[in-house]
């Protein structure tokens, strides 16, 4: 089938994208934040290659306004870099929606994010990345509940929550040892 | 004008809902029934659709799901929109409806219309469930049992409408398999049900010794049964038969050998439609609906059979009887014993230090034929304690291990296979240790053994 007869034409959704994120903009002003349909076309290309990349499919545009709604008030925003850095935390979030497994819901990922990234990150959404959620998605994949503390070391992650894990055994071992000396 | 229109449009045949529902819009558009306005709009509410069955599907938690997951329930989408449009037989009238109603309304209209053809093709399981002729082919018996009931048990109208669960190993004689979901399991009951009207017209003894006839091993093979039974009536009626007796001799296929070889393709195929007219006649077969079945179904038997006259192969086609030698023994294994007390007893023979300890429990247990295989593969005994085991067994125990062979029972090659279980392999060394006399025996029983 051509691409003229495709009942769901990549032109449509992009289309009802850009206009789902562009009526983002009548909120965001009030903090000094906004697209230009140009930005708007960017991200949505941005959305499309995260998302054949990480294997997931969407038609709406949920998640990109999801996040400016969330994200537009972090004192680490500005116009300066505001589509650069919401193209970031776009690829960001499919690729830990994936990471976690699918187990946390789109606004509990956000909300982490933006706890991360305006708090222990300072708006670096490097080290929100590296650091905070690949902490968060251990966690989950470990079954911890406790989701707090994303940006302490990963050993120390273990020590606070599992006291049975191999790792629990370790540090035991080790305070025996310190025993003996 | 509609008329014109009509020839216009390109034929489908009996086609999967997905493919209808694209077929629809690609030639709505091609003979401007569907204008860009409409497809467009199609297309905006197929989006609209699919995001919402999206948060459906998440519980609202999500916007995007794993792209297999999606492509599914695209899927089921598209399946449900063109089951409701394939209900309506005409296209013209689709297109009328694909721009006045929403897709939402199609959608809706669809899954109502899924629902309760998912009650009547369950009544129709049930019908034919109680319909059944009675055989030993497990395929048959599986299918129509429990792997046709696990569809019903399955299968997902929201979210995997075009998807066809269950596990349906039974072939028909005619499935084409370019149905899928409902669609497919409607078309196998009904093909079923008449395959079965058929068959139900002959003695059930005639029809077990034809499968006989076909393979001895016929219980665990895949094959059609309705298939047989059609050959061999045909081939009775080309015989010129008053009576239907399904035993066709070697004297039968030399006899039609000679009459049939010298026609042409043309002749042998207007011979055959009289026999299935005759045949028809003779066993007073009414339901138009079998009538047609047993026509499509004659076309491969005309095939087949100009094949078998063209290479002196008959008897591939026209079976002959296995009718039971006098010395068939029928095994009837006993109650097996329950969970429990069979782990109690595989747990003490393991505890057990020596041979001969096992030895004496393994006598004293009142087992069953399974729980003795279940034994032989419970990492009971090791090496040669198998030995120990195989000499305790009566020969008519020995001949059953015999079938139980995964090789040819009857064949003392056996392949070797890395992956078989240390029983086989220590069962083998066992067969070749025993004097001739006494293996050729065990072999002669186990293949006058039919394992009920």
């Amino acid at each position: 089938m051509n691409d003229l007869f495709s009942l769901i034409p990549n032109s449509i959704v992009q289309q009802l994208t850009i206009k789902e994120v562009l009526l983002c903009n009548q909120f965001t002003e009030q903090y000094g934040l906004s697209l230009r349909e140009e930005d708007a076309t960017a991200l949505v290309k941005t959305r499309k290659d995260a998302l054949e990349e990480f294997g997931r499919l969407e038609f709406s545009g949920g998640t990109i306004s999801k996040l400016i709604m969330e994200f537009c008030d972090s004192p680490y925003l500005s116009q300066f870099h505001y589509t650069e850095t919401l193209s970031e935390l776009l690829e960001i979030f499919y690729y830990f929606k994936n990471e976690t497994l699918d187990e946390l819901s789109d606004d509990d990922l956000i909300a982490i994010m933006k706890k991360s990234f305006n708090e222990s990150c300072q708006g670096s959404t490097e080290l929100m990345q590296s650091r905070d959620l690949e902490n968060l998605s251990r966690k989950i994949r470990f079954g911890i509940t406790n989701l707090e503390n994303l940006s302490e070391d990963i050993e120390g992650i273990f020590e606070n929550d599992i006291g049975e894990s191999p790792d629990g055994a370790r540090r035991n071992d080790f305070d025996d040892e310190k025993e003996m000396e | 004008m509609g008329e014109i229109q009509q020839q216009q449009l390109k034929p489908i045949g009996s086609s999967d809902a997905i493919r209808y529902f694209h077929y629809l819009i690609e030639e709505g558009f091609r003979l401007s029934y569907l204008n860009s306005g409409d497809l467009e709009g199609i297309q905006y509410q197929l989006v609209k659709l699919l995001t919402d069955r999206f948060t459906l599907y998440t519980g609202g938690q999500s916007s995007s799901v794993p792209v297999d997951k999606g492509q599914n329930i695209q899927q089921s989408v598209f399946y449900t929109i063109g089951y409701y449009l394939k209900s309506l037989h005409d296209p013209f009238l689709c297109f009328d409806v694909l721009k006045k109603d929403t897709l939402s309304t199609l959608y809706s209209s669809g899954k109502d219309l899924l629902k309760d053809d998912l009650i009547r093709t369950k009544e129709l399981l049930h019908s034919i469930q109680s319909s059944r002729f009675k055989t030993d082919v497990l395929a048959y018996n599986d299918t129509i049992g429990e792997g046709l009931s696990l569809f019903f048990t399955l299968y997902d109208i929201d979210f995997g409408a075009h998807e066809s669960p269950g596990s349906i190993d039974y072939p028909l004689s005619n499935d084409k398999m370019n149905l899928t979901g409902i669609d497919y399991m409607d078309g196998y009951l009904k093909k079923l049900q008449l395959e079965n009207e058929f068959c139900n017209l002959f003695p059930q003894d005639e029809l077990q010794f034809l499968m006989r006839g076909y393979d001895p091993q016929y219980k665990e093979l895949l094959f059609n049964i309705f298939d047989l039974i059609l050959n061999n009536a045909i081939g009775c009626v080309l015989l010129g038969r008053e009576e239907l007796h399904l035993d066709i001799t070697d004297y039968d296929r030399n006899y039609l050998q000679k009459e049939f070889a010298a026609l042409t393709r043309e002749e042998t195929d207007k011979l055959v439609e009289d026999a299935l007219f005759r045949l028809c006649g003779m066993l007073s077969i009414r339901n138009p609906k079998l009538i047609k079945y047993l026509a499509f179904s004659v076309v491969k038997l005309k095939v087949r059979l100009n094949n078998a006259l063209k290479y002196e192969s008959l008897h591939h086609l026209f079976l002959s009887m296995g009718y039971e030698t006098e010395g068939t023994i029928h095994f009837n294994d006993k109650q097996m014993l329950d969970n429990d007390t069979f782990r109690q007893f595989a747990d003490e023979i393991r505890e057990c230090q020596l041979i001969s300890d096992k030895l004496v429990l393994f006598k004293r247990a009142p087992l069953s034929f399974t729980d003795l295989i279940d034994l032989l593969e419970g990492d009971c005994f090791f090496d040669n304690e198998f030995f120990d085991v195989f000499q305790t067994l009566e020969e008519l125990q020995i001949a059953l291990l015999v079938k139980k062979l995964p090789a040819d029972p009857v064949d003392a090659s056996f392949l070797d296979d890395d992956s078989e279980k240390e029983w086989h392999r220590c069962f083998k060394t066992f067969l070749n240790r025993i004097e001739p006399e006494r293996k050729a025996a065990i072999f002669q029983l186990a293949k006058q053994i039919e394992i009920a």
